[in-house]
C-alpha cells in the first residue's frame, strides 16, 4: 500500500480528486497519513475525511509518518519549491497542474536528477476520446493537412474565495495557464509538437487574461483555439481534413464523431474500449465522466505504469511553448 | 455642474448592478460605462463572478448571500437595478431581502426584473387566470411582494419578453434550431398570431438603467421590441441577416392551446376543496358515466411533429409552411399566448440603443466572431 501526503487541502482536493482517492483507499490501494496545509481549518477538515490522516503545517512535520509519495493539490506558484522538497526527501510526487506558473520556475526542477518521480495530472489525457484519438488519428483524418478548431467558453465556476485569483501580483494565473494548458497539452499530446502564437489576450498590468485566442502550427495542421472565462462559446473539438473530419463534443467522454470526404452525416465512434487498469482489476468502460477520469490518473500514478500521466519535461515544454508565445 | 443634466438625470448617479455577472448584469455595466458622471456598483453573489465584470466596474462587491453585505453595497448608490438570477423557488424570498436592503441603505429607486411571463394568461374558454409557469408564477409574487410594501424607495418593475442579443442563450438556441430548420414558429397570417415579446439586450439595458436614473413615477411595465409583427418575422430576419435559407423557418398555421386535462388538473390543484368535493361525486357516479367523462379528459394521441427535412440544401424564398392540428407547447408557445402587442415605455433620458437593423447585425457579428457560426456551418461572409 501506498502511504501519501496531501500537500494543500483546498479546493482541488475537493472536487476534484477526494472521491478518487476514497476510491482507492476503500480498495486497500492507498492510505493517506498526512494532510499539510497552513489553513488550520483546512487541513482539520481534510484529516477527518481521510481519517486517520495527521494534520501538519508543512511537509517536514509530516515525516515521520513513513511517506513514500505526496500530491501537490497548493495553488501553482509553489508547485516547484515543494516537489523539489519532496524529491530530497526521496518521495515519489504527483502534482496538479499546471507545473509552474512559468518556463523559467522550472529550471532548477529541468536539472534535479530525481525528477523523473513526478508526475503532472493533465486529466483529460484520461478521457476516452484523447486515447482514442491519440491511437485512430491516422485512420480518421489526413495528418498531412489538417485544421483544427477548439473552443472553450462559458462563466467561470471555480469556487475561489477572493478577487486575488484574478490579480496577477498576487499570483493568479489566467484562463490561459488554467484551462488553457489543458487544450495544450491535449492537442500537442494527440497531434504532436507545434508552435504557439498568441493572437489575443484581454490581460492588463493588473488583471489575468479572460479570454484568450490562441494558434498551434504543428507540422502537418493548425490549430485555432478560443479561451473564455465570460463568453458561452460553441463548444468541442472539431478537426476537418480532405480525408475526413471528427467532432469531440464537450462532456461526451466516451464519444467522437466522424465523418468521411463526401458525407453529410455524422457517424458515432465509440471511444471507450480501451482498457483500463489492470492491476487494480478495473475494465472497460474505462472513463465515462471526470470522476473516474481522476481516479485512472491517480492509479496510474499509484501503479506500475504512468503511460497518460505527463512528465516534467512534457509539463515544461507546454510552459515553454507559452512563455516563447509571449 | 455635471455631464448628466442634459439628460434629466440626477447630476451624479451611482448605480448598482445586482446580479452583475449574468448576461444582463455584464450588459448592463457596458452601457452604464457609456453614460458621463455615473459609475456603477456591480454586486455579486460568489468571487467566481469575477471574471465577468472585471474591467466593467471600478466597485465589486461579493455579497456571498448575506443581506448586511448587501445593504452595505447598497447604501452609497442612488439607484439600483436587480438583474440577478437564481432558482425560482427563492425568487419572492430574494425579491423581499432586495428591497428590505434597499430600505435601510436609503436608495431612490430600486428597478426590478421581472419577466413577461408572469403576466397571467386568458385562453378562452377556460380563462385560467394565472401565469402558466412556476418560474412566471414566482415573479408575479415577488412582484406582489414589492408593490405590496410601503417603502420610501421607488419601485418600478419590468417585464422583458425573451431576451436576445449577443451573448444571449436564447439567441444562441434560435440560431441552432433556424440552422438544423428545427425552429417551428407560428405563423403570421394565423388568427392566433401575437407580438413576440423579444428584448434586443442592449435596448433593455439602456432603458432601464434611464428608469434608474429618470424621476419618473414608479409602477410595473412591459418591454418588447417595437419591431416584430410576428415571430414568423423574428426568425426570417434572424435567418436573412445570417444568410440562412428562409425555408430552414417553419411555420406553423394553426395554434390550439393544451389539452383540457391539463388545464382541469391545473384549476384542481390550485383548489383542494373543489377537487376533494369532485372526487367524492365522481366516485358516486356510475361505471359507465365515469368511462364517459374519462373519454373526454383523455388527451388526443397528438399528431406526428413534422421531422426537420433537409432543407439546408434548399434555395426557396419561402418558409417552410406545415399544418399542425395541434402545436406542440414550446417555449415559444408559452410567450406568445397573448394576442395583444405589449405596452411600450416611453423614451426617457436613456433613448434605446439600436435600431432593428443594427440589433441583428450586432448579434450576428457576435456570433460569427464567437465561431458559432462555424459549428454550425453557417458560411457568413464577413
Amino acid at each position: 500500500m501506498t502511504r501519501i501526503a496531501i500537500i494543500g487541502c483546498g479546493a482541488a482536493l475537493e472536487l476534484v480528486h477526494k472521491s478518487a482517492i476514497d476510491r482507492l483507499r476503500h480498495s486497500g490501494s492507498l492510505e493517506i497519513v498526512a494532510v499539510v496545509d497552513p489553513d488550520a481549518s483546512m487541513r482539520s477538515r481534510a484529516s477527518q475525511w481521510f481519517e486517520p490522516a495527521a494534520p501538519c503545517l508543512n511537509l517536514a512535520n509530516a515525516l515521520e509518518m513513513d511517506i513514500t509519495g505526496v500530491m501537490v493539490l497548493s495553488p501553482p506558484a509553489s508547485h516547484v519549491e515543494v516537489i523539489l522538497e519532496a524529491l530530497s526527501y526521496g518521495m515519489d510526487v504527483f502534482c496538479e497542474k499546471p507545473l509552474a506558473i512559468g518556463f523559467a520556475a522550472t529550471s532548477s526542477l529541468m536539472e534535479n536528477p530525481e525528477r523523473g518521480r513526478v508526475s503532472v495530472g493533465m486529466i483529460r489525457r484520461q478521457f476516452d476520446t484523447s486515447s482514442f484519438l491519440r491511437s485512430n488519428l491516422n485512420s480518421l483524418i489526413d495528418v498531412s493537412d489538417f485544421r483544427i478548431r477548439y473552443s472553450e467558453g462559458g462563466p467561470y465556476r471555480w469556487p475561489i474565495v477572493s478577487e486575488l485569483s484574478f490579480r496577477r501580483d498576487a499570483g493568479g494565473v489566467g484562463v490561459i495557464l488554467d484551462t488553457g494548458i489543458h487544450t495544450l497539452d491535449l492537442l500537442t499530446w494527440i497531434f504532436g509538437p507545434a508552435d504557439l502564437r498568441l493572437e489575443s489576450t484581454d490581460e492588463t498590468s493588473v488583471t489575468v487574461a479572460r479570454n484568450a485566442s490562441l494558434n498551434l502550427e504543428f507540422a502537418g495542421g493548425t490549430a485555432s483555439i478560443q479561451l473564455s472565462w465570460t463568453d458561452p462559446l460553441p463548444p468541442g473539438l472539431r478537426v476537418e481534413s480532405r480525408q475526413g473530419s471528427v467532432w469531440v463534443p464537450p462532456g461526451a467522454l466516451s464519444v467522437v464523431f466522424h465523418r468521411s470526404k463526401g458525407e453529410k452525416r455524422w457517424r458515432k465512434l465509440s471511444a471507450g474500449d480501451t482498457a483500463g487498469p489492470s492491476w487494480l482489476g478495473y475494465h472497460q468502460p474505462r472513463c465515462s465522466n471526470p470522476v473516474s477520469a481522476a481516479f485512472l490518473q491517480l492509479s496510474e500514478f499509484l501503479g506500475p505504469s504512468r503511460g497518460r500521466l505527463a512528465s516534467v519535461e512534457e509539463a515544461a515544454a507546454v510552459l515553454e511553448m507559452l512563455d516563447r508565445s509571449s | 455642474m455635471s455631464g448628466n443634466e442634459h439628460l434629466g438625470c440626477w447630476p451624479l448617479s451611482r448605480v448598482a448592478v445586482v446580479g452583475a455577472g449574468g448576461f444582463m448584469g455584464t450588459t448592463l455595466l457596458k452601457i452604464i460605462s457609456k453614460v458621463p458622471d455615473c459609475e456603477a456598483v456591480a454586486v455579486i453573489r460568489y468571487p467566481r463572478s469575477l471574471p465577468l465584470v472585471l474591467g466593467l466596474s471600478e466597485s465589486v462587491v461579493a455579497t456571498e448571500g448575506r443581506t448586511d453585505l448587501l445593504a452595505d453595497a447598497l447604501s452609497t448608490c442612488d439607484a439600483v437595478i436587480d438583474v440577478s438570477v437564481g432558482p425560482a423557488s427563492e425568487i419572492p424570498t430574494s425579491a423581499l431581502q432586495l428591497a428590505q436592503s434597499c430600505q435601510k441603505a436609503g436608495v431612490k429607486r430600486l428597478v426590478y426584473t421581472s419577466s413577461a411571463s408572469a403576466q397571467s394568461v386568458k385562453r378562452s374558454p377556460y380563462s385560467l387566470n394565472r401565469p402558466p409557469t412556476y418560474y412566471g408564477r414566482q415573479k408575479l409574487r415577488a412582484e406582489e411582494t414589492l408593490l405590496g410594501r410601503s417603502m420610501e424607495t421607488e419601485l418600478a418593475v419590468i417585464r422583458p419578453g425573451l431576451i436576445w442579443g449577443p451573448r444571449s442563450s436564447w439567441t444562441i438556441r434560435h440560431v441552432t434550431e433556424i440552422a438544423g430548420a428545427a425552429v417551428v414558429a407560428p405563423s403570421s397570417d394565423s388568427k392566433d398570431a401575437s407580438a413576440p415579446n423579444l428584448a434586443f439586450s442592449e435596448n433593455l439595458a439602456s432603458k432601464m438603467l434611464g428608469w434608474a436614473l429618470s424621476e419618473a413615477l414608479g409602477g410595473s411595465y412591459y418591454f418588447a421590441d417595437p419591431w416584430w409583427s410576428s415571430w414568423e418575422d423574428y426568425f426570417l430576419s434572424l435567418a436573412a441577416t445570417l444568410e440562412i435559407s428562409p425555408s430552414n423557418v417553419v411555420v406553423a398555421r394553426k395554434l390550439r392551446s393544451g389539452p383540457p386535462s391539463r388545464l382541469l388538473f391545473e384549476f384542481l390543484s390550485n383548489h383542494p376543496e373543489v377537487a376533494r368535493r369532485s372526487k367524492t361525486a365522481f366516485t358516486s357516479l356510475p361505471e359507465q358515466a365515469v368511462d364517459g367523462i374519462k373519454a373526454i379528459l383523455r388527451p388526443p394521441t397528438p399528431p406526428p411533429v413534422p421531422r426537420p427535412q433537409t432543407l439546408m440544401v434548399s434555395n426557396s424564398s419561402r418558409p417552410t409552411v406545415v399544418d399542425t392540428g395541434r402545436f406542440t407547447p414550446t417555449d415559444i408557445d408559452v410567450l406568445c399566448r397573448w394576442a395583444e402587442p405589449t405596452p411600450q415605455l416611453d423614451d426617457g433620458p436613456c433613448p434605446l440603443q439600436v435600431d432593428k437593423e443594427q440589433a441583428l447585425q450586432t448579434t450576428a457579428s457576435w456570433l460569427s466572431s464567437s465561431g458559432h457560426l462555424d459549428h454550425l456551418g453557417i458560411g457568413l461572409h464577413r
